[in-house]
């Protein structure tokens, strides 16, 4: 896999998840939408905490809040008739500014404590929304999400059937993928680069390192809010125990196992991590499945001591070196 | 009402500032979060389980409940600080040089694999504690106290007050101390400071064990994912005392205990409450003042 | 005055680095700063690129005060350095090292890099090109596309200075630019100094090395314990007693 361009990788995925669920379905094997749905909303969460993680090199153990945020803004907007043209961006704008509100205070803490303020703010969005019974329904879940959403409507396009909400799923993950990639070669992906490696450092030359950080995490919540609705519409159903503290674990450790700012490696490890063992339970049955948290923890610390770059290590983009002319 | 609220929030203190004890010396040497430290507890909690299987088959401590007592938490502690050390030389040694996140991402693997561990080969259900001695209630005017609560008390405040003696008067206890001032100047007054990062993971993860077992007798029951809830106070109580203070420690711990009782009691819909409580203090001691209430200065990087 | 530094004092805990420092540099200088170790010389370049804010005194650059504002700010007005212990950015290439240099002097905000409009391909094009060009100009521009982490300690310490240079200063601080290379390095260095210097650039610099600070400083200024105690040509300062005292000790 290390040895794939990083182009004919990006694009071997996104042919097979084009290809494959349609291929299933005609086969009679329905779950392969479904994992291929899920991993699609997982590639955004993890491409969104990728930007932050794996670029600026702040360690983000609430993510899931904001993808919760996302998923319960989206239900709720939409049980009081929202369209969802409207709901989408709705939910972006205010996860945006949930974020933002943790963001300005907490950035200002060092690496590990800043660890320790998102996890408490994480968990403190899983209580609030299992106890507010009266907005959230607390732990039974949100009732008739399913019934409130209806068919997505852009303009002329309807999104009517489960395939073509996926390949709606999948639009939003290649304009994720692109996002990124773009980000990532431009003055501003440089800075948050040099953060990551030497925030005293990035200070000197200039950038500005407070701000620079605090867009970089509101600019993740875009991700996470966008795969909330997603999951959101997928699912037709939440409830607060999706959105528990070991799922943004979850998140942290495909992000340093695919190698942190490594983009095809977050979407390798994503694919490994969600996809493989959900093909495998249906393939082999549970119990190989119930494993895989094990083998996973083992795998992180092995990962952290042998092999700090993840899968596919992040490889600087190489330019010409003969001096230019312009 | 008042002292009955009290009473249970030094019980439950005394058990967060054992295991704080633990989170505090650790970041005191290492400047290290120990993330496995609240799996560290789950498992002295599931050690003591498997003592008291082991040691109510022996006829010597059916009469002697004093020795049974004591050699129980003598070999859970003992058997969690191996683990204490064992984490530590396996998942942390080999990072000591490297970024200040890998640690910490290598103590998340390790707090995943012993969770799904004990859930995989132990049990993946609640396991009912069993009542190590008979429960006597006592009485007051003004509060009801039971033989539990005051073991529970009697023994965190005894562990406590030997590892103060220990630090603060022992040879060992004084490297320990000038290791956590200075590691380098430390090893150059010929200090093995490996060996007494080790034994800090020993008497932390010790204490932890020991707290796991007064937390499993007192709510009744033991679970692969108990850690979690309990660390993560335990932390906030290291916190609010100033992590890296022992002192500091237990003062946050029991402080975090009387609030959480307090709030349960007091306030309508407050047991629903009170880990958001928990949590909303953790996050705003550590925005607001993260030297901790007792003030020790923060090393910067 | 193009660099005037008026009372400075910095105090860790009791610790007393700066004592009422007064000094001055004219443009187009180039002046050594020397001392015993712990004499104050790394704090004082740490409060003039504002990493350190002082206790007390003022830092005036070209007619401004500099020492309440933020690092990034002092850098956009002008005045960039170098780390005693170099601090690059290990993970990216040497080019992209010196690109970063060119963030405040650059403005493609995220839009533009999203649409990459044209504006954006021609800074791009322009990033590459002027950090190309320093490359060339410390000598580094074969290898511009290794990982910093990978360049041996000289280049190391070249790229840091085209880094800096990367962000356009009118004064250039260097803290050690000399340790850890051998003679015929520190000679190379020195003629790439006055090569900066000849561009227009003021320079500041800390150095160990002696034979260093006499042959390219114009003037010395030296700091024990965290005053000045003497200030000059190289020649005088070499014949000052409390110099020699100062490196000797006097006992």
């Amino acid at each position: 896999m290390i040895f794939i361009e990083k182009k004919i990788f990006l694009f071997l995925l996104i042919f097979f998840l084009l290809f494959l669920p349609p291929l299933g379905q005609s086969l009679g094997m329905y779950y392969t939408l479904h994992i291929s749905a899920l991993i699609g909303i997982y590639l955004l969460l993890i491409l969104g905490l990728n930007l932050i993680l794996g670029f600026v090199g702040l360690l983000d153990l609430g993510f899931i809040a904001f993808y919760a945020c996302g998923a319960y803004l989206s239900a709720l907007l939409s049980i009081r008739g929202w369209n969802f043209c409207l709901v989408l961006p709705a939910t972006i704008i205010l996860t945006v500014l949930l974020r933002l509100l943790l963001g300005l205070p907490a950035l200002r803490l060092r690496g590990d404590y800043l660890a320790i303020v998102t996890l408490g703010f994480g968990e403190i969005m899983r209580l609030v929304l299992n106890n507010w019974d009266g907005l959230t329904n607390g732990p039974k879940g949100l009732p008739r999400v399913g019934e409130a959403i209806s068919s997505p409507k852009f303009f002329f396009l309807t999104f009517q059937s489960d395939l073509s909400f996926y390949y709606l799923i999948l639009f939003f993950v290649i304009l994720g993928i692109i996002v990124s990639r773009r980000l990532d070669n431009s003055r501003i992906g440089r800075a948050w680069i040099a953060i990551r490696e030497d925030e005293l450092a990035a200070e000197t030359c200039g950038i500005n390192v407070d701000k620079v950080k605090l867009f970089a995490f509101c600019f993740s919540a875009i991700y996470a809010a966008t795969a909330g609705v997603l999951y959101t519409h997928w699912i037709k159903f939440i409830s607060p125990e999706s959105f528990t503290f070991w799922e943004s674990v979850l998140l942290v450790s495909m992000v340093v196992l695919g190698g942190m700012g490594s983009i095809p490696g977050v979407i390798l490890a994503t694919i490994l991590v969600i996809g493989v063992p959900e093909f495998l339970r249906g393939l082999l049955g549970t119990q190989l499945v119930n494993y895989r948290m094990l083998f996973f923890g083992l795998g992180l610390v092995l990962m952290v001591i042998f092999r700090p770059q993840g899968i596919v290590p992040s490889k600087r983009r190489e330019l010409e070196l003969h001096p230019s002319n312009e | 009402m008042f002292f009955q609220q009290l009473l249970n929030g030094v019980t439950l203190g005394s058990i967060y500032a054992l295991i704080a004890l633990g989170y505090t010396m650790v970041y005191g040497i290492l400047l290290m979060i120990n993330f496995a430290h609240s799996e560290i507890f789950m498992s002295g909690a599931f050690f003591g389980y498997f003592f008291y299987q082991l040691f109510s088959r022996i006829s010597f401590f059916q009469e002697k409940i004093f020795f049974f007592i004591f050699f129980l938490f003598l070999c859970s502690m003992f058997s969690t600080a191996l683990l204490g050390i064992f984490i530590e030389q396996v998942a942390y040694k080999p990072l000591r040089r490297a970024p200040r996140l890998a640690p910490l991402i290598s103590a998340i693997g390790v707090s995943i694999f012993i969770q799904n561990f004990f859930m995989l080969f132990v049990s993946n259900q609640s396991v009912a504690y069993p009542q190590i001695f008979p429960l006597k209630k006592y009485n007051f005017s003004l509060l009801e106290i039971n033989s539990l609560q005051i073991f529970i008390i009697f023994l965190s405040i005894s562990l406590m007050l030997v590892l103060r003696f220990f630090i603060q008067y022992t040879k060992l206890g004084k490297a320990t101390r000038a290791v956590s001032q200075d590691r380098e100047t430390a090893s150059l007054m010929g200090i093995n400071v490996n060996r007494i990062i080790s034994l800090t993971f020993f008497i932390g993860a010790g204490l932890g064990g020991a707290a796991g077992i007064l937390n499993g007798m007192y709510y009744g029951s033991i679970k692969y994912n108990m850690g979690f809830l309990p660390g993560i106070k335990a932390f906030t109580a290291a916190v609010l005392g100033g992590i890296g203070n022992i002192s500091g420690a237990m003062f946050g711990g029991y402080i975090l205990g009387i609030c959480e009782a307090f709030t349960a009691g007091f306030i309508p819909g407050g047991a629903e409450w009170k880990d958001v409580f928990a949590f909303a203090i953790l996050i705003l001691v550590l925005l607001l003042k993260p030297s901790g209430l007792l003030g020790t200065q923060l090393k910067k990087v | 005055m193009f660099l005037q530094v008026k009372n400075l004092t910095k105090h860790f805990g009791g610790l007393l680095a700066l004592d009422n420092l007064n000094l001055t540099v004219s443009q187009g200088e180039i002046v050594g700063l020397i001392g015993p170790n712990g004499a104050g010389k790394t704090t004082f370049f740490n409060l003039l690129s504002g990493v350190y804010q002082p206790d007390e005194g003022e830092i005036i650059f070209l007619h401004q005060r500099i020492d309440r504002i933020l690092a990034h700010r002092i850098t956009a007005l002008g005045v960039s350095r170098t780390f005693q212990n170099i601090r690059l950015f290990a993970q990216m290439t040497a080019l992209e090292n010196v690109m970063v240099g060119q963030h405040c002097r650059t403005r493609a905000e995220v839009k533009e890099a999203l649409l990459r409009t044209s504006g954006f391909q021609k800074e791009e094009n322009e990033i590459q090109g002027k950090a190309k060009e320093l490359l060339d100009f410390v000598g580094l521009l074969s290898k511009g596309n290794e990982l910093a982490r990978n360049l041996p300690y000289g280049d190391q310490r070249r790229l840091e200075i085209a880094r800096a240079l990367a962000t356009e200063p009118k004064l250039l601080l260097l803290d050690e630019p000399t340790a850890g290379m051998n003679p015929v390095e520190a000679k190379e260095l020195m003629s790439l100094i006055k090569k900066i210097r000849e561009q227009g650039v003021t320079v500041l610099l800390i150095e160990h090395q002696m034979e260093v600070v006499m042959n390219i400083s114009e003037r010395i200024i030296v700091l024990n314990y965290g005053e000045k105690i003497a200030e000059g040509k190289p020649e005088e300062i070499q014949q000052n007693s409390l110099v020699i005292d100062a490196y000797l000790g006097t006992e």
